[in-house]
C-alpha cells in the first residue's frame, strides 16, 4: 500500500512548541490512518502569507502544502483569488451547525457562500483582570461591566504606576506596539458602529459611533501611555504579556491556564495564574459585542490529494482531539459542543463564554478585509506615534479618520 | 598515542562528513532547502544545540532568522534583531568574525556569514545545560560558516540570475504578444493577460486618454482569477486632483495612493515620444504582495511597447475606418455596404425575417450644386446624411452611394413600417436647413423601397427594384417614396 504524504503548514501556538505538541495529534491520526504520513511545517505567521501567494502565483516552481492553517479574516480575500477549495461536501451538516456562528459566517466564501475553511482554533475574546490587583484599588469585577467604569479603572491603577518595574493596566493585545482593527472592533461595536457599510461597499468608521468609539479608545491610551519618555526609552506600552505578570488587565482570546501543566510555563507569573478572572468586554452605549475570531484548516486549490486533507482535517476538529490539542496549547475549540467539558473545571468562565458568544461577531466577510486591516494599522500607528510623542490630540485623530476612510473608500472603489 | 590516532581518525571522519554536507547543500537551489540542510547537519556534527540561521536587510538594519533548529526540529524563523551602533551584533557586521557568549548555563556563538567583505548574515549556535565549545568546536563552526558562506553567495547570483531570466522571458512574451494584434480592443485584452500571467500581479487596468474629449476612460481590467471586465464606465476628465490616477497622467504622483500603497499599486504612464496615450494600474492589493523595484522596471521597460502598440492599432483602425466609410458622410461606402447586405440577406433567410432597402436621390442636386457651388452642395449632402442618421435604429446602416444617391438597409421590419420610417425621412429633409445662406431652398429626395424576400430573390434583385421604384418617383413628380410592389401594381393596372 503506498502511503500518501500531506504537507500541512501551521502557525506557532504562541507559547507552546508547536511540533511536539502536534505530534501527539499526527501519532494518533497516523495510527488508525496507515496510509497517510502527515508532514508539518511551521511558518510564522508573519511568514505564511507570502509564501501562501508565491505558491499560488508560482504554480509548479513551489513546493505546495496540501493543507494550510489559516487565519478566519483571510478566507474571503484567499477565496476571491482562488486560493481555497471549496470543501463544503467534505463535512455533514450536523458538524457545521456546531461550529461557533460568527466564526462559520468569517470562513465562508463572500461569493457563493461555500464553507472555504474549517474553524480549528477559536479566539474568542474576553477581559482577563487581575483579582488582587484590582482589589487593592478597591475596585471588583463589577466596575469592569462598562466602557466608562472600565476607563475610571484603568486610570486609577496607572496613575500609581511609578516605575517600569510596576504593573501597568491595560495591555493592547499584539506582539508589537500596534493596534490591530480587531483590538478596536468590540469598542466600536458597542457604540453601534461598524466598520463597512451593510453593502461592504464603502467604509462606515468615520460615522459617528464608530469615531465615538475610536477616539474613546485612543483617549485612554493617551490617557495611559502618553507623552514623550513617559514609560520606555522606545515605546510607549510596556512588552510582556497579560499572563506574565506584567498587566492587570488585557483583552485575550485564548486561555492557557485551565490545563495544570500549563500552569508552570516559564513565561507564566505564579501570581497571575492564582490570582486572575475574566469577564466579557465591557458594555458600551449599544450593548456588549465581542470580538471572535481564529484559525481553520482550509484545502488549496493545487492540494495534490484533496481527500486525505480532508481526513485528517476531520480528525482535528473531531471532539477527542479538539478537546486533547486545546486544553494542551491553550485555545479554545470551534465548536459549540465542546466548550462545556473545556469549562468542566470552570463554570463562572463558562457562564462568561456562553454570554460572549450569544453577543459576540466576527469582522465584515470582504475580500478587501486584509486592505482595510493594512489601513487601520497603519492608521493607528500614527496616532500612537503622536500620542507617545505628546502631539495626540481630538482634532490630529479626528483628521487622520477622515483620511483613512478616504482611502479605503478610494481602494474600495476598485475593487467593489 | 592511540588516543592520538583515534582522535586524528574522528576527526578524519568528521571533515569527510563535512566534505560530503557541502557536496549536499551546494546543490539547493532554494535557500529554505540550504538552511535546512545546514542545521540539520550541524546538529549532527555538534549533537544537542539550537542554532539559528539569520539573513542580514541592510536597507531595514536587521538581522532575520530564517530557519530553526530546536531539539532536532526545524522550524521557520520569526527573530527579528535590530542591529544599532549600540548593539552588541554590531561588531558582526563591521568587521568580527564571531561573539561567542557565555553565561552559567548557557553558551552562545555567533558567526559572522561573509563573502568578498559582504556581509550576509549570522548563524547563532548555543548550547544548554553547561555545555561550552571546545576550541575544536570553534574552528570547525567557523570553517562551516565560511563555507555556507560561499554556498549562500553563490545561491544567491544563481537566485539572482534565474530571476533575470524570468523576467526576460516575460518580457519577451509580453513582447510578442503586444504585436500580435491590430486591433485596438483585442490588443489591450492581450496586453493585461500577459502581463498578469508573467508578472503574477493581482490585477492589471488599462486606461487610454481620449484628446478630443479631454478625458482619460477606463478600457480593460484583467486579475489573477483570469477575470477579464470592461472598464468603459470609468471616466474623468483630464484636470488636477479630479482622481489620483488622472494626477498620474498630469505628472503629479504625490497622493495618498502612492503615499499608502506604493508598494502594492504601481502607475505606469504609457508614452510615445512625449504624449501620454494613457496609463496602465498594475497592483497587488488583495495578495499584498510588495511590487518589486525589479518589478516595476520591467513593467515599465514594455510602457514604450505598448504605447506605441495602441498608437499603431488606433492609426490602423482609423484607416480601415477610412477605407470602408465615405470622408464627406461618414457613411459607408458601396462595396462594404454590400458585404453588410449579404450578412442581413443570410440573417433574414435564416430567421424567416425581412429587410427594406432605400434607394434615395436628392432631388435637383446638379442645380444646387451649380447655383450655389460645391462646397454648399457638400454641406446639402451632409445635412441629408444627417437626416437619414437620425431615422436609423441600432442594426440598420447605410452608405452614400454615387454624386447625390444614398441607400439605407433596413433590417427586420415589415413593409408599412418601411414606408411609415420613408415618410418621416422626406419630413425631416424638408425641414432641414443645410446652411443660413441657402435661404428659402427647398430642398427634397425621392425614394424608392424594395423588400426581400418579398419581392425580391437575392441582392441584386432587390437593389434593382429599389432603383426601379426610385425612378418611379421621380416619374412621380420627385419628393416622394415609391414602393416596387405599389409601381409594379399600378404598371400592371395600366
Amino acid at each position: 500500500m503506498s502511503v500518501v504524504q500531506l504537507n500541512f503548514w501551521l502557525m506557532p501556538n504562541g507559547d507552546f512548541d508547536t511540533i511536539s505538541t502536534l505530534q501527539k495529534e499526527i501519532a494518533h491520526f497516523e495510527k488508525w490512518h496507515t496510509n497517510i504520513h502527515i508532514e508539518p511545517t511551521v511558518i510564522p505567521w508573519s511568514h505564511v502569507w507570502d509564501r501562501l501567494m508565491n505558491v499560488h502565483k508560482h504554480q509548479g516552481e513551489l513546493t505546495p502544502p496540501d493543507i494550510i492553517q489559516i487565519g478566519t479574516t483571510w478566507v474571503s480575500t484567499l477565496s476571491y483569488l482562488g486560493v481555497l477549495r471549496d470543501i463544503g461536501s467534505f463535512f455533514d451538516d450536523a458538524f457545521t451547525s456546531d461550529i461557533i456562528a460568527p466564526l462559520r459566517e468569517s470562513s465562508s466564501s463572500f461569493e457563493t457562500g461555500g464553507l472555504m475553511s474549517v474553524p480549528w482554533l477559536a479566539d474568542i475574546r474576553m477581559l482577563y483582570y487581575r483579582i488582587d490587583v484590582l482589589r487593592l484599588f478597591g475596585f471588583s469585577s463589577r466596575d469592569l461591566a462598562t466602557t466608562d467604569s472600565f476607563k475610571e479603572v484603568c486610570i486609577k491603577i496607572q496613575k500609581n504606576r511609578k516605575s517600569e518595574e510596576d504593573i501597568s493596566a491595560f495591555r493592547v493585545s499584539g506582539h508589537s506596539e500596534t493596534v490591530l482593527i480587531h483590538d478596536l472592533a468590540p469598542w466600536i461595536w458597542g457604540n453601534g458602529g461598524t466598520f463597512l457599510t451593510s453593502n461592504l461597499k464603502k467604509v462606515a468608521f468615520d460615522e459617528k459611533p464608530a469615531k465615538e468609539a475610536i477616539h474613546w479608545y485612543f483617549d485612554l491610551l493617551n490617557q495611559l501611555y502618553g507623552g514623550r519618555g513617559r514609560n520606555r526609552k522606545y515605546g510607549i506600552i510596556p512588552t510582556g504579556t497579560f499572563f506574565s505578570g506584567k498587566y492587570a488587565m488585557e483583552v485575550v482570546g485564548k486561555s492557557p491556564l485551565y490545563n495544570i501543566s500549563n500552569l508552570k510555563h516559564s513565561n507564566y507569573s505564579q501570581e497571575v495564574t492564582k490570582n486572575y478572572g475574566i469577564v466579557p468586554i465591557p458594555k458600551g452605549p449599544k450593548g456588549n459585542v465581542p470580538f471572535i475570531g481564529g484559525s481553520g484548516l482550509a484545502i488549496p486549490t493545487w492540494s495534490r490529494y484533496p481527500e486525505e486533507a480532508a481526513e485528517w482535517i476531520r480528525f482535528l476538529v473531531s471532539p477527542e482531539s479538539q478537546l486533547r490539542h486545546g486544553y494542551r496549547i491553550g485555545v479554545f475549540p470551534s465548536r459549540v459542543s465542546l466548550l462545556e467539558d473545556y469549562f468542566k473545571d470552570a463554570k463562572e468562565d463558562f457562564e462568561v463564554i456562553t454570554s460572549t458568544l450569544e453577543k459576540g461577531k466576527s469582522l465584515p466577510n470582504s475580500p478587501l478585509l486584509g486592505t482595510l486591516e493594512r489601513i487601520i494599522t497603519a492608521f493607528s500607528d500614527r496616532i500612537l506615534k503622536s500620542i507617545r510623542s505628546g502631539e495626540y490630540s481630538a482634532e490630529f485623530l479626528e483628521k487622520e479618520i477622515k483620511q483613512a476612510a478616504t482611502e479605503a473608500n478610494y481602494i474600495f472603489s476598485m475593487y467593489i | 598515542m592511540k588516543k592520538t590516532v583515534k582522535t586524528r581518525k574522528k576527526r578524519s571522519e568528521k571533515n569527510a562528513a563535512l566534505n560530503e554536507l557541502w557536496h549536499i547543500i551546494s546543490q539547493d537551489k532554494d535557500p529554505d532547502a540550504l538552511f535546512s540542510h545546514a542545521l540539520n547537519m550541524l546538529s549532527k556534527f555538534l549533537g544537542k544545540i539550537e542554532a539559528a540561521i539569520f539573513v542580514w536587510a541592510p536597507w531595514e538594519s536587521v538581522l532575520r532568522s530564517q530557519k530553526v533548529i530546536r531539539s532536532n526540529i526545524l522550524q521557520d524563523g520569526d527573530e527579528v534583531i535590530v542591529i544599532t551602533r549600540e548593539s552588541p551584533l554590531w561588531g558582526l557586521c563591521s568587521g568580527i568574525t564571531d561573539i561567542v557568549i557565555e553565561r552559567e548555563n548557557e553558551a552562545s556563538i555567533c558567526v559572522a556569514l561573509r563573502t568578498e567583505g559582504d556581509f550576509l548574515g549570522m548563524l547563532r549556535i548555543t548550547r544548554l545545560a553547561g555545555n561550552k565549545f571546545s576550541r575544536i568546536n570553534l574552528s570547525q563552526v567557523r570553517l562551516f560558516c565560511a563555507e555556507l558562506s560561499i554556498t549562500m553567495n553563490n545561491l544567491k547570483v544563481f537566485l539572482q540570475n534565474e530571476k533575470h531570466v524570468r523576467q526576460l522571458r516575460a518580457s519577451f512574451e509580453i513582447s510578442s504578444n503586444i504585436v500580435k494584434s491590430l486591433h485596438l480592443n483585442e490588443l489591450l485584452k492581450l496586453v493585461v493577460k500577459s502581463i498578469v500571467s508573467h508578472m503574477g500581479f493581482d490585477r492589471v487596468r488599462l486606461y487610454l486618454v481620449d484628446r478630443k474629449k479631454q478625458i482619460l476612460k477606463g478600457e480593460v481590467s484583467y486579475d489573477l482569477r483570469g477575470s477579464i471586465q470592461s472598464l468603459e464606465k470609468e471616466e474623468f476628465p483630464l484636470k488636477p486632483r479630479v482622481h489620483p490616477l488622472v494626477d498620474h497622467i498630469l505628472g503629479d504622483g504625490n497622493n495618498f495612493v502612492n503615499r499608502i500603497f506604493h508598494d502594492v499599486v504601481v502607475f505606469v504612464p504609457l508614452q510615445v515620444k512625449d504624449i501620454v496615450v494613457g496609463v496602465l494600474v498594475v497592483d497587488n492589493i488583495l495578495s499584498q504582495q510588495r511590487i518589486t523595484l525589479e518589478e516595476t522596471q520591467t513593467t515599465q521597460s514594455f510602457a514604450g511597447q505598448i504605447a506605441m502598440a495602441v498608437e499603431n492599432a488606433r492609426l490602423f483602425e482609423k484607416i480601415e475606418e477610412l477605407s470602408i466609410t465615405d470622408s464627406l458622410t461618414g457613411l459607408f461606402v458601396l462595396r462594404h455596404f454590400k458585404e453588410r447586405l449579404e450578412t442581413e440577406v443570410y440573417r433574414c433567410k435564416r430567421y424567416k425575417t425581412s429587410i427594406a432597402l432605400f434607394v434615395i436621390d436628392i432631388d435637383d442636386f446638379k442645380p444646387i450644386n451649380d447655383t450655389y457651388g460645391h462646397p454648399f452642395g457638400d454641406l446639402v449632402l451632409q445635412s441629408v446624411t444627417q437626416s437619414i442618421k437620425s431615422i436609423l435604429r441600432q442594426t440598420d446602416f447605410a452608405c452614400r452611394y454615387g454624386g447625390d444617391e444614398f441607400m439605407v438597409c433596413l433590417s427586420n421590419i415589415k413593409k408599412e413600417d418601411a414606408i411609415h420610417l420613408g415618410l418621416r425621412l422626406l419630413e425631416t429633409i424638408r425641414m432641414a436647413k443645410p446652411v443660413p445662406e441657402a435661404g428659402s431652398l427647398d430642398l427634397s429626395v425621392s425614394i424608392g423601397v424594395a423588400m426581400f424576400p418579398e419581392s425580391s430573390e437575392d441582392i441584386e434583385d432587390v437593389l434593382k427594384k429599389a432603383d426601379q421604384a426610385l425612378y418611379y418617383s421621380k416619374e412621380k413628380g420627385k419628393g416622394q417614396i415609391s414602393s416596387w410592389w405599389d409601381m409594379k401594381e399600378s404598371k400592371d393596372k395600366e
